[in-house]
Protein backbone atom coordinates (compact mmCIF):
# COMPACT_ATOMS: atom_id res chain seq x y z
CA UNK A 1 0.00 0.00 0.00
CA UNK A 2 1.11 3.44 -0.57
CA UNK A 3 1.32 5.65 1.97
CA UNK A 4 1.42 9.41 1.20
CA UNK A 5 2.49 12.38 3.48
CA UNK A 6 -0.09 15.19 2.81
CA UNK A 7 -1.52 17.99 3.62
CA UNK A 8 -4.93 18.81 3.09
CA UNK A 9 -4.34 22.62 1.71
CA UNK A 10 -1.20 21.63 -0.27
CA UNK A 11 -1.10 22.18 -3.81
CA UNK A 12 1.73 19.90 -4.06
CA UNK A 13 0.42 16.73 -2.09
CA UNK A 14 -2.88 17.67 -4.71
CA UNK A 15 -0.78 16.47 -7.67
CA UNK A 16 -0.34 13.35 -6.19
CA UNK A 17 -3.59 12.62 -4.98
CA UNK A 18 -5.25 14.19 -8.55
CA UNK A 19 -2.90 11.56 -10.13
CA UNK A 20 -3.84 8.84 -7.76
CA UNK A 21 -7.14 9.58 -8.17
CA UNK A 22 -7.22 9.51 -12.01
CA UNK A 23 -4.75 6.01 -12.00
CA UNK A 24 -7.44 4.42 -9.44
CA UNK A 25 -4.86 3.70 -6.97
CA UNK A 26 -5.82 3.24 -3.66
CA UNK A 27 -3.17 4.56 -1.12
CA UNK A 28 -3.43 5.81 2.59
CA UNK A 29 -2.96 9.71 4.00
CA UNK A 30 -0.89 10.24 6.84
CA UNK A 31 -1.52 13.16 7.39
CA UNK A 32 1.01 16.04 8.70
CA UNK A 33 0.60 19.44 10.26
CA UNK A 34 1.87 21.76 7.76
CA UNK A 35 0.46 24.55 9.64
CA UNK A 36 0.27 25.58 12.19
CA UNK A 37 2.29 22.72 13.59
CA UNK A 38 5.25 22.91 11.18
CA UNK A 39 5.52 18.97 11.65
CA UNK A 40 7.05 19.22 8.58
CA UNK A 41 10.02 20.81 10.37
CA UNK A 42 9.87 18.05 12.91
CA UNK A 43 12.90 16.17 13.37
CA UNK A 44 10.68 13.15 12.85
CA UNK A 45 9.65 14.40 9.87
CA UNK A 46 13.45 15.40 9.01
CA UNK A 47 14.35 11.75 8.90
CA UNK A 48 11.63 11.22 6.07
CA UNK A 49 12.77 13.97 3.80
CA UNK A 50 15.46 16.70 5.28
CA UNK A 51 14.38 19.10 3.08
CA UNK A 52 11.33 19.36 5.30
CA UNK A 53 8.68 19.36 2.21
CA UNK A 54 5.35 17.63 1.64
CA UNK A 55 4.92 15.53 -0.46
CA UNK A 56 6.46 12.82 0.35
CA UNK A 57 5.36 8.75 -0.98
CA UNK A 58 6.19 5.45 0.55
CA UNK A 59 5.61 2.67 -1.31
CA UNK A 60 6.11 -0.83 0.26
CA UNK A 61 9.32 0.65 2.18
CA UNK A 62 10.47 2.84 -1.03
CA UNK A 63 10.12 6.21 -0.19
CA UNK A 64 10.40 9.32 -2.81
CA UNK A 65 10.41 13.29 -2.21
CA UNK A 66 9.46 16.05 -4.51
CA UNK A 67 5.80 15.99 -6.20
CA UNK A 68 7.02 16.09 -9.55
CA UNK A 69 9.59 13.25 -8.97
CA UNK A 70 6.71 11.12 -7.64
CA UNK A 71 4.61 11.89 -10.36
CA UNK A 72 6.90 10.47 -12.92
CA UNK A 73 7.22 7.29 -10.52
CA UNK A 74 3.71 6.64 -10.43
CA UNK A 75 2.63 7.28 -13.78
CA UNK A 76 5.79 4.74 -14.93
CA UNK A 77 4.29 2.50 -12.45
CA UNK A 78 1.03 2.30 -12.04
CA UNK A 79 -0.44 3.64 -15.46
CA UNK A 80 -0.88 0.78 -17.58
CA UNK A 81 -2.02 2.68 -20.11
CA UNK A 82 1.42 4.40 -20.55
CA UNK A 83 -0.01 7.56 -21.45
CA UNK A 84 0.18 9.73 -18.45
CA UNK A 85 4.45 8.95 -19.00
CA UNK A 86 4.78 7.88 -22.23
CA UNK A 87 8.27 6.07 -21.90
CA UNK A 88 10.31 5.23 -25.19
CA UNK A 89 8.70 8.82 -26.92
CA UNK A 90 11.77 10.46 -26.51
CA UNK A 91 10.55 14.20 -27.41
CA UNK A 92 7.35 13.91 -25.20
CA UNK A 93 9.42 12.87 -22.25
CA UNK A 94 11.05 15.68 -22.93
CA UNK A 95 8.97 18.19 -23.28
CA UNK A 96 7.15 17.14 -20.17
CA UNK A 97 10.37 17.31 -17.85
CA UNK A 98 10.63 21.06 -19.47
CA UNK A 99 7.25 21.42 -17.80
CA UNK A 100 7.79 19.52 -14.76
CA UNK A 101 10.66 21.98 -13.59
CA UNK A 102 8.11 25.09 -15.29
CA UNK A 103 5.73 23.89 -12.50
CA UNK A 104 8.17 23.75 -9.98
CA UNK A 105 8.75 27.69 -11.20
CA UNK A 106 4.43 28.71 -10.50
CA UNK A 107 5.22 26.64 -7.16
CA UNK A 108 8.09 29.07 -6.07
CA UNK A 109 5.75 32.03 -7.10
CA UNK A 110 2.35 31.90 -7.31
CA UNK A 111 2.15 29.41 -4.46
CA UNK A 112 4.75 31.60 -2.56
CA UNK A 113 2.29 34.50 -3.07
CA UNK A 114 -0.87 32.21 -1.69
CA UNK A 115 1.20 31.25 0.90
CA UNK A 116 2.08 34.62 2.39
CA UNK A 117 -1.55 36.04 1.94
CA UNK A 118 -2.84 32.70 3.61
CA UNK A 119 -0.30 30.77 5.75
CA UNK A 120 1.46 34.08 6.79
CA UNK A 121 4.65 33.79 5.40
CA UNK A 122 7.00 36.15 5.17
CA UNK A 123 8.65 37.02 1.64
CA UNK A 124 7.89 39.60 -1.25
CA UNK A 125 4.84 39.15 -2.22
CA UNK A 126 4.75 41.58 -4.97
CA UNK A 127 7.80 39.54 -6.71
CA UNK A 128 6.03 36.63 -6.80
CA UNK A 129 3.12 38.11 -8.06
CA UNK A 130 4.76 39.25 -10.54
CA UNK A 131 6.72 35.99 -11.53
CA UNK A 132 3.70 34.01 -11.75
CA UNK A 133 2.38 36.61 -13.81
CA UNK A 134 5.34 36.10 -16.35
CA UNK A 135 4.92 32.24 -16.00
CA UNK A 136 0.81 32.50 -16.96
CA UNK A 137 2.24 34.47 -19.90
CA UNK A 138 3.98 31.60 -21.29
CA UNK A 139 1.86 29.22 -20.30
CA UNK A 140 -0.92 30.78 -21.92
CA UNK A 141 0.33 31.59 -25.20
CA UNK A 142 1.81 27.97 -25.36
CA UNK A 143 -1.64 26.62 -24.67
CA UNK A 144 -3.56 29.29 -27.08
CA UNK A 145 -1.08 27.63 -30.04
CA UNK A 146 -1.30 24.40 -28.69
CA UNK A 147 -5.37 24.44 -29.07
CA UNK A 148 -4.66 26.43 -33.05
CA UNK A 149 -3.06 22.73 -33.57
CA UNK A 150 -5.39 20.64 -32.15
CA UNK A 151 -3.80 19.87 -29.30
CA UNK A 152 -5.94 20.24 -25.81
CA UNK A 153 -2.95 19.02 -23.24
CA UNK A 154 0.54 20.86 -22.73
CA UNK A 155 2.40 18.25 -23.99
CA UNK A 156 0.48 15.94 -25.99
CA UNK A 157 -2.78 15.80 -28.11
CA UNK A 158 -4.90 13.32 -27.17
CA UNK A 159 -4.67 12.45 -23.18
CA UNK A 160 -2.93 14.23 -20.39
CA UNK A 161 0.04 14.01 -19.13
CA UNK A 162 1.75 14.29 -15.83
CA UNK A 163 2.65 17.50 -16.80
CA UNK A 164 -0.76 18.65 -16.70
CA UNK A 165 -1.06 17.74 -13.34
CA UNK A 166 2.00 19.42 -11.81
CA UNK A 167 1.11 22.69 -13.77
CA UNK A 168 -2.46 22.54 -12.94
CA UNK A 169 -2.87 23.18 -8.79
CA UNK A 170 -0.56 26.25 -7.94
CA UNK A 171 -2.62 27.74 -11.66
CA UNK A 172 -6.01 27.25 -10.19
CA UNK A 173 -5.51 28.63 -6.72
CA UNK A 174 -3.55 31.29 -7.94
CA UNK A 175 -6.36 34.07 -6.98
CA UNK A 176 -5.83 32.79 -3.02
CA UNK A 177 -2.19 35.04 -3.77
CA UNK A 178 -3.69 37.86 -5.12
CA UNK A 179 -3.14 36.72 -8.47
CA UNK A 180 -5.94 37.20 -11.22
CA UNK A 181 -6.17 34.84 -14.48
CA UNK A 182 -8.18 37.03 -16.22
CA UNK A 183 -5.43 37.75 -18.58
CA UNK A 184 -5.02 34.18 -19.46
CA UNK A 185 -8.20 33.23 -21.66
CA UNK A 186 -6.29 29.84 -22.74
CA UNK A 187 -5.22 28.71 -19.50
CA UNK A 188 -9.12 28.98 -18.21
CA UNK A 189 -10.04 27.12 -20.97
CA UNK A 190 -7.26 24.16 -20.15
CA UNK A 191 -8.29 24.22 -16.14
CA UNK A 192 -12.22 23.94 -17.57
CA UNK A 193 -10.65 20.45 -19.67
CA UNK A 194 -8.44 19.31 -16.74
CA UNK A 195 -11.50 19.63 -14.34
CA UNK A 196 -13.44 17.28 -16.57
CA UNK A 197 -10.65 14.23 -16.61
CA UNK A 198 -12.04 11.42 -15.22
CA UNK A 199 -11.40 10.80 -12.06
CA UNK A 200 -10.70 14.35 -10.89
CA UNK A 201 -11.06 15.74 -7.28
CA UNK A 202 -11.21 18.99 -5.55
CA UNK A 203 -9.74 20.15 -2.77
CA UNK A 204 -10.21 23.39 -0.83
CA UNK A 205 -10.31 26.54 -2.99
CA UNK A 206 -10.66 24.27 -6.43
CA UNK A 207 -14.23 24.17 -7.63
CA UNK A 208 -15.25 21.52 -10.21
CA UNK A 209 -16.18 22.17 -14.00
CA UNK A 210 -19.88 22.12 -15.50
CA UNK A 211 -20.44 18.75 -17.12
CA UNK A 212 -19.37 18.80 -21.10
CA UNK A 213 -20.51 16.19 -23.85
CA UNK B 1 -31.64 68.55 -9.56
CA UNK B 2 -34.26 67.44 -11.57
CA UNK B 3 -35.58 64.03 -10.96
CA UNK B 4 -36.80 63.77 -14.80
CA UNK B 5 -33.56 64.69 -16.01
CA UNK B 6 -31.97 61.90 -18.20
CA UNK B 7 -28.70 60.92 -16.84
CA UNK B 8 -25.69 61.17 -19.45
CA UNK B 9 -24.09 58.31 -21.00
CA UNK B 10 -20.78 58.03 -19.64
CA UNK B 11 -17.90 58.39 -22.47
CA UNK B 12 -17.33 55.48 -24.36
CA UNK B 13 -20.31 53.65 -23.30
CA UNK B 14 -22.07 53.70 -26.47
CA UNK B 15 -18.97 52.96 -27.96
CA UNK B 16 -19.18 49.20 -29.71
CA UNK B 17 -15.93 47.20 -28.34
CA UNK B 18 -14.76 43.55 -29.17
CA UNK B 19 -15.03 41.92 -26.03
CA UNK B 20 -14.03 38.22 -26.65
CA UNK B 21 -13.37 36.95 -29.31
CA UNK B 22 -15.95 33.91 -31.03
CA UNK B 23 -12.74 30.80 -30.05
CA UNK B 24 -12.99 32.05 -26.79
CA UNK B 25 -16.10 31.20 -26.32
CA UNK B 26 -15.99 27.22 -26.58
CA UNK B 27 -18.57 24.94 -25.87
CA UNK B 28 -20.08 24.68 -21.47
CA UNK B 29 -17.45 27.80 -20.83
CA UNK B 30 -17.88 30.70 -19.04
CA UNK B 31 -15.04 33.49 -20.50
CA UNK B 32 -14.51 36.47 -18.07
CA UNK B 33 -14.17 40.14 -20.03
CA UNK B 34 -13.99 43.48 -18.88
CA UNK B 35 -14.80 46.82 -20.60
CA UNK B 36 -14.60 49.89 -19.49
CA UNK B 37 -14.03 48.57 -15.52
CA UNK B 38 -17.19 46.80 -15.64
CA UNK B 39 -16.63 43.17 -15.73
CA UNK B 40 -18.67 40.74 -17.46
CA UNK B 41 -19.56 37.11 -17.54
CA UNK B 42 -19.92 35.97 -21.00
CA UNK B 43 -21.05 32.65 -22.02
CA UNK B 44 -22.35 30.98 -25.38
CA UNK B 45 -26.01 28.50 -24.72
CA UNK B 46 -26.00 25.35 -26.76
CA UNK B 47 -28.34 27.08 -29.21
CA UNK B 48 -25.74 29.51 -29.99
CA UNK B 49 -26.89 32.41 -28.20
CA UNK B 50 -24.00 34.84 -26.35
CA UNK B 51 -24.62 36.21 -23.35
CA UNK B 52 -23.05 39.25 -21.95
CA UNK B 53 -23.91 39.51 -18.29
CA UNK B 54 -22.75 42.07 -15.23
CA UNK B 55 -19.82 39.26 -13.72
CA UNK B 56 -21.85 39.26 -10.52
CA UNK B 57 -24.71 36.44 -8.59
CA UNK B 58 -27.46 38.73 -7.53
CA UNK B 59 -27.29 36.81 -4.11
CA UNK B 60 -23.74 37.44 -2.61
CA UNK B 61 -21.74 39.27 -5.32
CA UNK B 62 -20.02 35.83 -6.33
CA UNK B 63 -18.19 36.06 -9.73
CA UNK B 64 -20.44 34.27 -12.32
CA UNK B 65 -17.41 33.36 -14.39
CA UNK B 66 -16.73 31.17 -11.96
CA UNK B 67 -20.08 29.35 -12.00
CA UNK B 68 -21.03 26.73 -14.58
CA UNK B 69 -22.25 27.11 -17.90
CA UNK B 70 -25.18 23.85 -17.98
CA UNK B 71 -26.08 24.87 -22.17
CA UNK B 72 -29.00 26.98 -20.94
CA UNK B 73 -28.66 28.32 -17.75
CA UNK B 74 -25.58 29.60 -15.97
CA UNK B 75 -25.46 28.32 -12.23
CA UNK B 76 -23.62 30.28 -9.47
CA UNK B 77 -20.76 28.46 -8.11
CA UNK B 78 -21.85 29.69 -4.64
CA UNK B 79 -25.29 28.56 -3.54
CA UNK B 80 -26.43 27.09 -7.24
CA UNK B 81 -29.08 30.01 -8.30
CA UNK B 82 -29.50 29.32 -11.71
CA UNK B 83 -30.00 32.15 -14.57
CA UNK B 84 -31.81 31.85 -18.10
CA UNK B 85 -29.90 32.39 -21.14
CA UNK B 86 -31.56 35.44 -23.20
CA UNK B 87 -33.67 37.08 -20.25
CA UNK B 88 -30.65 36.26 -17.60
CA UNK B 89 -33.88 35.84 -14.84
CA UNK B 90 -33.20 33.93 -11.78
CA UNK B 91 -34.95 30.11 -12.54
CA UNK B 92 -34.23 28.17 -9.46
CA UNK B 93 -33.03 28.89 -6.23
CA UNK B 94 -31.37 25.74 -4.39
CA UNK B 95 -32.42 26.43 -0.56
CA UNK B 96 -36.22 27.25 -1.96
CA UNK B 97 -36.79 23.99 -4.30
CA UNK B 98 -40.39 24.39 -4.02
CA UNK B 99 -41.34 28.43 -4.49
CA UNK B 100 -40.52 29.60 -8.02
CA UNK B 101 -38.25 32.44 -7.82
CA UNK B 102 -39.25 36.01 -8.11
CA UNK B 103 -39.62 37.32 -12.12
CA UNK B 104 -37.81 40.64 -10.63
CA UNK B 105 -34.85 38.59 -9.65
CA UNK B 106 -32.87 39.59 -13.32
CA UNK B 107 -29.16 39.76 -13.48
CA UNK B 108 -27.85 42.97 -15.81
CA UNK B 109 -28.02 41.96 -18.94
CA UNK B 110 -25.50 43.89 -21.90
CA UNK B 111 -26.01 43.09 -26.01
CA UNK B 112 -24.27 41.49 -27.74
CA UNK B 113 -23.48 41.12 -31.71
CA UNK B 114 -21.03 38.40 -33.07
CA UNK B 115 -19.00 39.52 -36.14
CA UNK B 116 -15.79 39.13 -37.83
CA UNK B 117 -14.83 36.41 -35.49
CA UNK B 118 -15.45 38.31 -32.14
CA UNK B 119 -18.21 39.15 -29.68
CA UNK B 120 -19.01 43.08 -29.47
CA UNK B 121 -20.74 44.76 -27.02
CA UNK B 122 -21.34 48.22 -26.01
CA UNK B 123 -22.66 48.90 -21.91
CA UNK B 124 -24.82 51.19 -22.59
CA UNK B 125 -27.88 49.30 -23.67
CA UNK B 126 -28.37 50.11 -27.14
CA UNK B 127 -29.05 48.87 -30.51
CA UNK B 128 -26.21 48.00 -32.93
CA UNK B 129 -25.16 50.12 -35.96
CA UNK B 130 -25.19 48.31 -39.26
CA UNK B 131 -21.32 48.40 -39.19
CA UNK B 132 -19.36 47.88 -35.80
CA UNK B 133 -16.18 49.03 -37.54
CA UNK B 134 -15.05 51.97 -39.61
CA UNK B 135 -12.70 49.63 -42.24
CA UNK B 136 -13.90 46.29 -43.79
CA UNK B 137 -12.51 43.57 -41.42
CA UNK B 138 -10.71 41.12 -43.58
CA UNK B 139 -12.19 37.45 -42.96
CA UNK B 140 -9.89 35.07 -42.50
CA UNK B 141 -7.57 34.72 -38.88
CA UNK B 142 -8.86 35.49 -35.88
CA UNK B 143 -4.82 36.87 -34.44
CA UNK B 144 -4.41 35.83 -30.07
CA UNK B 145 -5.44 39.01 -28.37
CA UNK B 146 -2.68 40.14 -25.82
CA UNK B 147 -3.67 42.05 -23.12
CA UNK B 148 -1.65 44.95 -22.24
CA UNK B 149 -1.19 46.63 -18.44
CA UNK B 150 -1.46 49.93 -20.34
CA UNK B 151 -4.28 52.24 -21.07
CA UNK B 152 -5.71 51.93 -24.75
CA UNK B 153 -4.35 55.43 -25.41
CA UNK B 154 -0.79 54.34 -24.54
CA UNK B 155 -1.44 51.33 -26.76
CA UNK B 156 -3.00 53.31 -29.29
CA UNK B 157 -0.07 55.60 -29.19
CA UNK B 158 2.66 52.48 -29.40
CA UNK B 159 0.35 51.12 -32.45
CA UNK B 160 0.63 54.57 -34.10
CA UNK B 161 4.26 54.41 -33.90
CA UNK B 162 4.93 50.95 -34.40
CA UNK B 163 8.29 50.01 -36.70
CA UNK B 164 6.90 46.25 -37.07
CA UNK B 165 3.99 46.73 -38.94
CA UNK B 166 2.51 49.77 -41.49
CA UNK B 167 -0.89 50.65 -39.67
CA UNK B 168 -3.17 53.55 -40.02
CA UNK B 169 -5.22 55.27 -37.70
CA UNK B 170 -8.72 54.63 -38.82
CA UNK B 171 -10.78 55.80 -35.50
CA UNK B 172 -9.94 55.90 -32.22
CA UNK B 173 -9.90 52.08 -31.15
CA UNK B 174 -9.19 50.96 -34.79
CA UNK B 175 -6.00 50.35 -37.11
CA UNK B 176 -5.85 49.32 -40.61
CA UNK B 177 -3.24 47.77 -42.27
CA UNK B 178 -2.39 45.49 -45.28
CA UNK B 179 -5.01 42.51 -44.71
CA UNK B 180 -4.64 43.22 -41.09
CA UNK B 181 -7.35 44.95 -38.87
CA UNK B 182 -6.44 45.72 -35.28
CA UNK B 183 -9.29 47.00 -32.64
CA UNK B 184 -8.25 47.88 -29.15
CA UNK B 185 -10.60 46.97 -26.05
CA UNK B 186 -10.36 49.47 -23.09
CA UNK B 187 -10.52 47.17 -20.19
CA UNK B 188 -10.24 49.55 -17.09
CA UNK B 189 -7.99 52.67 -17.51
CA UNK B 190 -5.20 51.12 -16.64
CA UNK B 191 -5.34 48.12 -19.09
CA UNK B 192 -6.12 47.15 -22.78
CA UNK B 193 -6.34 43.98 -24.56
CA UNK B 194 -5.01 44.08 -28.62
CA UNK B 195 -7.49 42.27 -30.84
CA UNK B 196 -6.97 41.68 -34.58
CA UNK B 197 -7.86 39.75 -37.66
CA UNK B 198 -5.95 39.21 -40.72
CA UNK B 199 -6.68 38.35 -44.65
CA UNK B 200 -5.99 34.70 -44.67
CA UNK B 201 -3.66 34.42 -47.81
CA UNK B 202 -3.72 30.91 -48.12
CA UNK B 203 0.18 30.69 -46.34
CA UNK B 204 0.74 28.67 -43.07
CA UNK B 205 -1.62 29.74 -40.78
CA UNK B 206 0.37 28.97 -37.60
CA UNK B 207 3.50 30.52 -39.32
CA UNK B 208 0.93 33.82 -39.81
CA UNK B 209 -0.48 33.38 -36.50
CA UNK B 210 2.89 33.66 -34.53
CA UNK B 211 4.23 36.65 -37.01
CA UNK B 212 1.18 38.59 -35.42
CA UNK B 213 1.90 36.99 -31.86
CA UNK B 214 5.23 38.04 -31.93
CA UNK B 215 5.06 41.48 -32.95
CA UNK B 216 1.87 42.92 -30.20
CA UNK B 217 3.85 40.93 -27.96
CA UNK B 218 7.05 42.86 -28.34
CA UNK B 219 4.56 45.89 -28.25
CA UNK B 220 3.10 45.17 -25.06
CA UNK B 221 6.73 44.91 -23.65
CA UNK B 222 7.82 48.11 -25.34
CA UNK B 223 4.55 49.85 -23.57
CA UNK B 224 4.71 47.71 -20.68
CA UNK B 225 8.44 49.04 -19.84
CA UNK B 226 7.70 52.64 -21.15
CA UNK B 227 4.70 52.59 -18.21
CA UNK B 228 6.78 51.13 -15.43
CA UNK B 229 9.87 53.58 -16.00
CA UNK B 230 7.15 56.53 -16.00
CA UNK B 231 5.81 55.30 -12.76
Amino acid sequence: MITLYDYELSGNCYKVRLLLSMLGVKYTSRLVDFYPGREHKSEAFLKINPLGQLPVIDDYGYVLRDAQAILVYLAAKYDGTGKWYPAGDAQTLGNIAQWLAFADGITSTSSAARLHDGLFYELDVEAARAGAHRLFRILDEHLWFAEKEGQDWICTSDHPTIADIACFPYVILSEEGGISRQDYPAIRRWCDRFRRIPGFEVMPGVFPASPAR
Amino acid sequence: MSSAAPMSTPPLHDHWFPIATSDELPFRHVYHAELLGQELAVWRADDGYVNVWENRCLHRGVRLSLGHNLGGQLKCQYHGWHYASRTSGCTYIPAHPENAPARLICNRTFPAVERHGFVWSALAGIEPPSSLTVAAVPEGLVLRSIPVNASAQAVADALEAAADVALTRAASFEFSGDGLSIFLQPVDAQRAIIRGALADKGGDRITALRCHNDWMSRLRTSVETRRGAAA
